[in-house]
């Protein structure tokens, strides 16, 4: 990987879009992300320590083990930058003006391209799979029990649990509904393997998908069942509620969904982001019990 | 039992994809530093690796309303949250010094001593043991769990157990 965890924590964003919306899920899913940006800061935050010859102790550890790609922490950050890859074509750039500022989904129409449903579908699907590859390999397989690691997925917090959210809301509940959930697992359940090959983002996710690429997402997708249909009542997001927040970023019309969720798409990097954030904290909370 | 078979399907495919990892690592880039200095921090190799889930039967069980989450797990590292109230109240780790002989420096000057193991601090919230070539850490993440808190929660390790194991 060209940079290193430190640089891609020191160039994270603290305004743009992405982090708009992200601050937006924030609302809906109360003190649960905070905008970390800088390594140090991040070292400070996750350890609670400020004395800068204990931070340095921490961050060169940090990079040791970074820097040892076998410990899977460089392949949990590409996994991430490959799926915000897919879709960036209209890109921070074309929305730079957009900073702090309402912009109209209208003045984009001419250059989003919607999914249909099914489509929307298997990028959801391979992007929750994704997510399982990711967690394992930033924090391996913790416990010793079936129920450690259900325990170690089911209680995602901070910029994990807002990542889950964003995928949850911005590749589901508003493109596909409130029942995007049923949508997902009955299109899920019969995949064939060409609705995954004709898509651009298995295209580039069957790199990091392990075993049979097609039954392994068949597999990781079923098997979060309960807990992406249950993910909107247990933390209170409601279609409604989303898009009343929506409005204070972005005009949009309510037959424009599927547009305004590409849009989302292709103009955020909310999996890199939070991503980062994630893998570093990781990094740190193990570098500081190594040290 | 849908709930369990949901489960167990979502456990062979995290096993499948680990054990992917773990057979097809990427080439490891190593600083020069690392590489010079004797007693430089360095990646275990995966023969002497101690696994992780080895180290996880050295944590103590759960009890007076804690609640104990594994989070990670390595060769050579495995770390667990423990939470009370549904409120984060410390991180336990245990991890292996072959990685990091540096680590073993604190303990040289120890005066303090856990259940007849070497004691140091750790910055200003962590307290760590050393049971052997295992550094066993307890860190706050709140301000209520005291010094007191992680050093009763150190003793509570299997460290002789853990100290045994080579």
């Amino acid at each position: 990987m060209s940079q290193s965890i430190d640089q891609l924590m020191d160039s994270l964003s603290t305004g743009g879009l992405t982090v708009r919306l992200l601050g937006l899920l924030d609302l809906v899913v109360p003190g649960q992300w905070q905008n970390v940006t800088g390594f140090d800061n991040a070292i400070q935050v996750v350890t609670g320590e400020t004395d800068p010859g204990m931070v340095a102790q921490v961050r060169d550890r940090a990079l040791v083990l970074w820097d040892d790609a076998s410990q899977g922490y460089q392949r949990a950050v590409s996994i991430y930058q490959t799926i915000d890859k897919v879709d960036a074509a209209i890109g921070a750039a074309a929305l730079a003006h957009t900073i702090g500022e309402r912009f109209s989904l209208f003045s984009f129409l001419d250059r989003v391209t919607p999914n249909q449903d099914k489509a929307q579908t298997v990028d959801l699907a391979l992007k929750l799979a994704s997510e399982c590859v990711a967690f394992c390999s930033a924090n391996g397989f913790p416990g010793d029990s079936i129920g450690d690691f259900v325990s170690a997925v089911t209680s995602y917090e901070k910029e994990n649990l807002i990542r889950m959210a964003a995928i949850l809301t911005f590749n589901g509940l508003i493109p596909l509904g409130p029942d995007y959930a049923v949508k997902l697992m009955d299109a899920v359940r019969g995949f064939d393997g060409s609705e995954l090959e004709g898509n651009r983002l298995f295209q580039m996710a069957k790199g990091f998908l392990p075993g049979e690429p097609v039954r392994f997402v068949t597999n990781a997708v079923t098997s979060l069942e309960s807990y992406v249909g249950g993910f909107m009542d247990s933390h209170g997001i409601t279609l409604d509620g989303v898009l009343g927040h929506l409005r204070g970023v972005v005009d949009f019309a309510d037959d424009k969904l599927d547009y305004l969720a590409a849009l989302i798409d292709m103009s955020t990097d909310y999996m890199t982001h939070t991503g980062v954030q994630s893998v570093s904290r990781s990094l740190i909370s193990r570098a500081v019990g190594e040290i | 039992m849908k709930k369990l078979l949901i489960v167990i399907v979502l456990l062979i495919g995290a096993v499948v994809a680990w054990r992917m990892f773990r057979r097809a690592p990427e080439p490891v880039r190593h600083t020069p530093a690392a590489s010079t200095l004797p007693d430089a921090p360095k990646p275990i190799p995966q023969r002497e690796a101690i696994s992780g889930s080895t180290l996880n039967k050295a944590f103590p069980e759960a009890g007076d309303g804690y609640k104990l989450t594994f989070t990670q797990e390595k060769d050579g590292f495995a770390q667990a949250e423990l939470s009370k109230g549904g409120a984060k109240a410390a991180t336990l780790s245990i991890s292996d010094t072959a990685a990091n002989p540096a680590a073993r420096d604190k303990f040289k000057t120890a005066s303090r001593r856990i259940e007849g193991y070497p004691a140091a601090a750790v910055g200003s919230m962590g307290t760590a043991v050393l049971a052997e070539r295992y550094q066993v850490q307890a860190r706050s993440l709140a301000p209520a769990f005291t010094e007191a808190d992680r050093e009763a929660w150190l003793a509570k390790f299997k460290l002789a157990e853990l100290a045994a194991i080579k």
